[in-house]
């Protein structure tokens, strides 16, 4: 087990690191921040200066390696646009995406477990069926137009919820709702297929023919194994979600991590967007290592292999 | 999942080849150029709304521009960057499955961790960077997608060609003198077919919603250019007083790949039981 965690920690190390050397490199093809930062009416001494102060005038490697030493010492850098310290702005940011992550996975979770059950057990039937459809379309529908199309009916319509900007739980809704649709489908449509799994397995017919009743045969052994795969899923889904709803977050002007990068990008603003993408990298790989640890607690099965 | 009777999804199917024939024969359907400004007959409402005419049947934008004529061109896009994006992105995988998978060693390791730095991440990030430092076109929007697909592909041949190269009909092929690349290609690679078609169609689905979002952002094929996720941008601003502009091109969008995601299902159970989910 702990053999596993350190080969598991070393190798997302090495994941980040690579991901950090790549968006490095990459930002520094986007253009000249100096030419966004600096008044069109700057001299070229005065560009020059500024380059030279921030170190873009080095090669490209050497700024890696000064980069790499003030990483190691926690710092990330001061925003060029906004000359602040990178890591305040992203620990600023962080919270507001942690909120919409954790909402939306909520969300999906409290429908998607029910539904699942509820159509493997009536497998085959009208409500099978309709739970199927609708998972696939919530599958298959793009979601910056379906945030869109929420905007238009929920906000604008029927004015319902505010339709953008940061606040209490009303400002939530929408956009927790947005993202949650493409996981509550994909949860759905794997507690259905493992509760199916399940139910045909020898220690459920053991269970019923001890005379337990169906609902205790579904809800405690049926459904308690079932949702052994789910955590897999949810555990990307956490992942993929904190690592920023850039689009999601756009439509609704919801003050998060995925926002912050693309505007980062944007103004060329190269710690910022290095910081941002550090910070998104380690919560994916985090998430994923603590997911499969988690399984392995849930699982016993698993520890031995 | 039924049991092992699974019924082909016919109207998917159906609706699918109609998207790709209004595709293949756009400039024969559509209405009208589907960049002609007309600004005197601008946010014209869908032809069952007051004030909608049947001459543009889906309404016009806020240029001017026809809905439907958009549409129907927009379907070329997302089916090529769909199509052109998965096979670049398969063919590379498979082939550095095959090669990983095979081989091993040191090759193997390096190309597998790259593997995991860009799973280490969120793609449309990479994505949005890599756009915006290659540019607006058709083929960097492909070129891009097909960076993000190869992963998969590699992965789950490597994984099967690992099982499968101990099996003794490799090895009976091995010791009557075959070589190595005859092996992968003509033995091994068969093997991998379903669950790699079963991939691909779900790919082609996942692109295509990709693409749109790249477009949606303004780093797709071209700001103006008439497609279903730039046109989806181009209405957000006008969603109070012309739905139309955003929501025709992500029905479209909807459909289309809701269309290739029954299609997938069918063909993973019809092809590969072992793949559940």
């Amino acid at each position: 087990m702990g053999g596993y965690l350190a080969r598991r920690l070393f190798s997302g190390a090495l994941a980040i690191l690579g991901i950090v050397i790549v968006v490095f490199v990459l930002v520094r093809m986007l253009g000249d921040p100096a030419a966004l930062m600096m008044p069109p009416e700057a001299t070229k001494e005065e560009i020059e200066i500024f380059r030279h102060a921030y170190g873009f005038d080095r090669p490209i490697h050497m700024q890696l390696v000064d980069f790499m030493k003030e990483l190691a010492r926690g710092d990330l850098g001061r925003s060029l646009r906004h000359d602040e310290p990178v890591m305040n702005m992203i620990m600023e940011r962080l919270p507001a995406t942690l909120k919409l992550s954790v909402t939306a996975l909520v969300f999906s979770l409290i429908l998607a477990v029910p539904l699942g059950v509820i159509a493997a057990i009536h497998r085959g039937t009208f409500w099978d069926r309709a739970t199927m459809v609708i998972a696939m379309l919530g599958q298959s529908v793009p979601d910056f137009w379906l945030g869109l199309m929420l905007i238009y009916l929920a906000g604008v319509r029927l004015r319902l919820v505010p339709i953008s900007g940061y606040g209490g739980f009303s400002h939530l809704i929408l956009p927790a709702l947005t993202l949650s649709v493409f996981p509550l489908a994909r949860t759905t449509r794997i507690v259905r297929s493992a509760m199916l799994e399940v139910l045909g397995q020898d220690y459920i017919r053991t269970a019923r023919s001890k005379g337990l009743s169906e609902r205790i045969v579904t809800y405690k052994h049926a459904l308690k194994n079932a949702l052994i795969p789910v955590i897999t899923v949810v555990g990307l889904d956490l992942g993929a979600l904190l690592g920023g709803a850039v689009i999601v977050e756009t439509i609704f002007a919801w003050p998060g991590m995925g926002r912050l990068v693309v505007q980062a990008l944007d103004n060329r603003d190269f710690p910022l967007v290095q910081g941002g993408v550090l910070v998104m990298a380690i919560s994916y790989v985090g998430v994923n290592i603590l997911v499969d640890l988690l399984y392995s607690i849930v699982d016993p099965r698993i520890r031995c292999n | 999942m039924n049991g092992g009777k699974t019924r082909a999804p016919i109207g998917a199917i159906v609706i699918l080849a109609c998207i790709a024939a209004v595709a293949v024969f756009a400039p024969w359907l559509a209405p009208e150029n589907p960049e002609e400004i007309v600004l005197t007959r601008r946010l014209a409402p869908p032809f069952w709304m007051e004030g909608g005419s049947i001459a543009h049947a889906l309404g016009t934008d806020s240029l001017g521009r026809d809905i439907l004529s958009r549409l129907i061109f927009g379907s070329r896009v997302s089916l090529i960057v769909g199509l052109v994006a998965v096979a670049a992105g398969a063919g590379v995988g498979i082939a550095l499955g095959l090669v990983t998978g095979y081989y091993g060693g040191v090759l193997d390791n390096v190309i597998m961790r790259i593997g995991d730095v860009q799973l280490a991440f969120p793609f449309i990030l990479l994505a949005i960077a890599l756009m915006a430092v290659l540019g607006e076109g058709l083929g960097n929007v492909i070129l891009v997608l097909s960076i993000r697909s190869w992963v998969p592909y590699a992965r789950m041949v490597r994984g099967q060609v690992l099982a499968l190269k101990e099996q003794e009909f490799v090895q009976a092929v091995r010791a009557i003198g075959a070589k190595d690349w005859r092996i992968t290609v003509k033995h091994i690679l068969p093997n991998v077919a379903a669950p790699v078609i079963v991939l691909a169609s779900f790919s082609v689905a996942r692109t295509i919603i990709a693409e749109a979002s790249l477009s949606f952002l303004g780093l797709g094929v071209g700001v103006s250019a008439a497609t279903w996720g730039a046109m989806i941008s181009q209405g957000k601003d006008y969603l109070t007083d012309a739905w139309w502009i955003s929501g025709f091109p992500g029905l479209a969008i909807m459909i289309t790949v809701l269309s290739i995601n029954l299609i997938g299902d069918w063909l993973r159970d019809s092809l590969d039981p072992s793949l559940k989910y």
